[in-house]
């Protein structure tokens, strides 16, 4: 073999979450030609593969036979790689900060319990080698962020820290070097380095969360879509190489590469995920047909109007990126708390600086200096973004994935909430609803003469139908029987004959030489969860629309299952007309599935993309539910109050706390014994507090 | 109590052996993946 560079693929795989499938993962070394290394890294859920002559879609395919789902992953490997550095850059900066932290403690402790002149000094001047480390080099990118933020103009969260800890640390260097001989000296050392290494955890902790939950909404893959049938359906054609004016084939259950328009006959397509339509549509020669849509009729030859990156789709998928940065804009409730803190330290600060300056002045610098030490910000700094954390971690338990941790603060805040009919509210499947016999006898003398006729049909009608004589009348001969004469008529029906007999069957019943023997329905049956979602919703008082792209007909028979009034449902609505209804409404929540919500998930102010929802959509969307059913959305709602009842309890202990730590400071009674006291007293208690989050049990049938 | 500045340093060179060992294990990508370990354990070499 030619020996070629070698190559290297990365997959984000879902579904390996235990010993046997680590186990089952390492067979594919000996499946795949090529393959020299494999590394799968379990909390990322990328596995990346190197080799020589590899075939991605060979690796593809054999990943899923063994029951995982394989995402390539473009480019994404380089990230992953920094992401690592940077992980084990803050571990790092982590643990030198808990070394020295620990060590440094332990010292003030005998100075605390009386060790008093040159042992003391000693001890004080230990800590300060002890503790330069942590202030330089563990807590640098504290000062790294506040810098950048006021670059921009920006107060960051950070701020308010670094500045705590350098004034705390100034404070304590004045009294190391200035400290008459036999006076005592006043170091903050021990709590510095202590809040350093708290942060530092908590930060940390987020991280890793975040790395593990949040991945899927990185998945660049777009539809499962690498190649196309040419004219004849014997050359595959790459995607992306396809041309306007190009001629391909597109056979069943396919979905259609490109924009284009219909050179057959006749064309049975699924729509749903474009337009929201439930139910397949019959199209004539030379409709249009647009990338991303299903052929579930017989195989069709199209003529290309647009490729791959010029389509409908394309369009809807750029104009929902340029929402989404739109929506990144917005400013957490807790980065304005932190910015209102921020001011009134440094404003109190400024004026205790000023009250005392005539006095003393060295008084005054020392009590502007303690006051901004103690008046610690651990509240935003470490409690809320834990009490984040590990709200979305219980999420994730629960199928949840959220985005980011503000979502639970919008949620709290939704005032409406919008359904997508197809896919969300239903299952998304045009399938059998009902089937009555009208003429037993009739009907089961030709049972298998229906049953072979349907199965040699591809029309969606026919395969319910073909499904449902299966489930139903068992020991059925359904081989294809060639002495029948299968006919689709367009508008009609099918047409199945044989020797005496003319079978018709449309879209709601089956005739036999023109006499109805059996009625039946055709729909999409109501997802069974929704019920007790929108009862839910009722009871809440959250108003609940539906915004449907199939008719409004189609829409209301859902919305009076279900209880909605008919001024709370819009149908017939293209995916532009569900952004512009969603970007009205200041704090709505929009639930969907498909690409023609992805709009405006991007635009409401939570977009919940439901299981099975589009790559699209899961790009836009806020939360992604990852499990089927609709009352992951309760307990969204749920854990978001608990959430939040959570970080106002923290900021309540914050408040209290640095009111009596800043009047201390104020007074000149702040001494380094109360700073050790107090501190970590204070993060206890919002540590404890935020454990909180994990009383929230799973809820429900999960999984 | 003259001990105690012999006994000191001494703490801190051992704490600074176990720091240096975790810095080791840091650089070796022992932390990169937490959930795989715990997992793989479990699976038998061939």
């Amino acid at each position: 073999m030619q020996a070629q560079e070698g190559l290297s693929y990365s997959f984000y795989l879902e579904g390996v979450h235990c010993a046997n499938c680590l186990r089952k993962l390492d067979t594919i070394q000996s499946k795949i030609p090529g393959l020299s290394s494999y590394d799968f890294d379990m909390s990322r859920k990328t596995l990346r593969v190197d080799g020589y002559n590899l075939d991605q879609n060979l690796i593809q395919s054999e990943i899923s036979s063994l029951g995982f789902t394989a995402h390539g992953l473009v480019g994404d490997m380089d990230q992953i790689q920094q992401q690592k550095r940077e992980d084990r850059n803050l571990l790092m900066r982590m643990g030198l900060a808990g070394f020295c932290s620990g060590n440094i403690m332990l010292l003030a402790i005998s100075v605390y319990a009386g060790a008093i002149g040159a042992e003391a000094r000693f001890m004080n001047w230990l800590s300060f080698f002890l503790s330069l480390p942590v202030v330089v080099y563990s807590a640098w990118p504290l000062y790294l962020a506040s810098w950048k933020g006021l670059l921009n103009r920006q107060i960051s969260v950070d701020l308010p820290i670094a500045l705590a800890i350098l004034g705390g640390y100034v404070l304590s260097l004045l009294s190391l070097f200035g400290a008459p001989i036999n006076s005592e000296q006043i170091v903050y050392f021990d709590s510095i380095s202590l809040l350093i290494f708290l942060l530092l955890i908590g930060r940390y902790l987020l991280r890793k969360v975040q790395q593990k939950y949040l991945r899927e909404s990185r998945i660049k893959e777009f539809l499962k879509l690498d190649w196309a049938w040419s004219q004849d359906g014997k050359t595959q054609i790459k995607i992306d190489q396809i041309k306007p004016g190009d001629l391909i084939l597109v056979k069943t259950g396919e979905t259609l590469p490109a924009d284009g328009i219909l050179k057959s006959n006749i064309g049975i397509l699924q729509l749903a995920l474009l337009t929201g339509e439930s139910e397949p549509k019959e199209l004539r020669l030379q409709d249009p047909v647009y990338l991303g849509t299903q052929n579930l009729g017989p195989d069709i030859l199209l003529q290309v109007t647009a490729g791959i990156l010029d389509s409908r789709l394309q369009k809807i998928l750029e104009k929902m990126d340029s929402a989404i940065k739109e929506k990144s804009r917005y400013v957490q409730i807790l980065d304005r708390i932190g910015q209102i803190f921020l001011l009134t330290v440094l404003i109190t600060a400024a004026l205790v600086l000023i009250y005392f300056w005539p006095t003393d002045p060295q008084v005054a610098i020392y009590r502007a200096l303690s006051f901004i030490l103690v008046t610690c910000p651990c509240t935003i700094a470490f409690s809320v973004p834990l009490a984040f954390s590990l709200g979305l971690k219980r999420a994730a338990a629960n199928g949840i994935l959220l985005k980011s941790p503000q979502v639970f603060e919008k949620i709290n805040g939704v005032e409406k909430i919008f359904f997508d009919k197809t896919g969300t509210l239903t299952d998304g499947v045009y399938d059998l609803l009902s089937f009555k016999i009208l003429d037993q006898s009739l009907f089961f003398k030709h049972l298998e003469v229906i049953t072979q006729g349907v199965a040699q049909s591809v029309h969606p009608v026919s395969k319910a139908l073909f499904r449902y004589m299966q489930k139903h009348y068992s020991g059925l001969q359904t081989q294809t029987n060639s002495s029948l004469k299968i006919r689709e008529i367009p508008t009609l029906g099918l047409e199945i004959v044989s020797e005496n007999l003319c079978l018709l069957i449309s879209s709601s019943r089956i005739e036999i030489n023109g006499k109805k023997i059996a009625e039946f329905v055709m729909g999409d049956r109501i997802h069974h969860e929704a019920n007790s979602i929108s009862y839910w919703f009722q009871r809440k008082n959250i108003p609940m629309f539906i915004l449907s792209g199939d008719t409004q007909e189609k829409a209301m028979q859902i919305a009076q299952l279900l209880g909605v009034q008919e001024k709370q449902v819009l149908g017939g609505l293209t995916p532009e007309a569900k952004e512009n209804i969603i970007t009205k409404e200041e704090s709505a929540m929009m639930v969907g599935d498909g690409a023609n919500d992805s709009l405006a998930l991007a635009r409401a102010s939570v977009g919940v993309a439901v299981f099975g929802s589009l790559p699209s959509s899961l790009r836009s969307a806020d939360v992604y539910l990852l499990l089927p059913g609709l009352l992951p959305i309760k307990t969204l709602f749920e854990l978001s109050e608990n959430v939040i009842r959570v970080v106002v309890r923290n900021l309540s202990i914050g408040v209290v706390y640095n009111i009596i730590a800043g009047t201390l400071a104020i007074l000149g009674m702040i001494s380094p014994l109360w700073a050790a006291v107090l501190m970590p007293l204070s993060s206890l208690s919002q540590l404890a507090s935020s454990l909180g989050v994990l009383r929230f049990k799973k809820v429900g049938s999960t999984i | 109590m003259n001990v105690m500045y012999v006994l000191l340093p001494l703490a801190i060179l051992l704490g600074l052996f176990f720091f240096a060992a975790f810095t080791w294990s840091v650089r070796q990508g022992d932390f990169d993946d937490l959930e795989k370990p715990a997992h793989q354990i479990l699976v038998e070499d061939e």
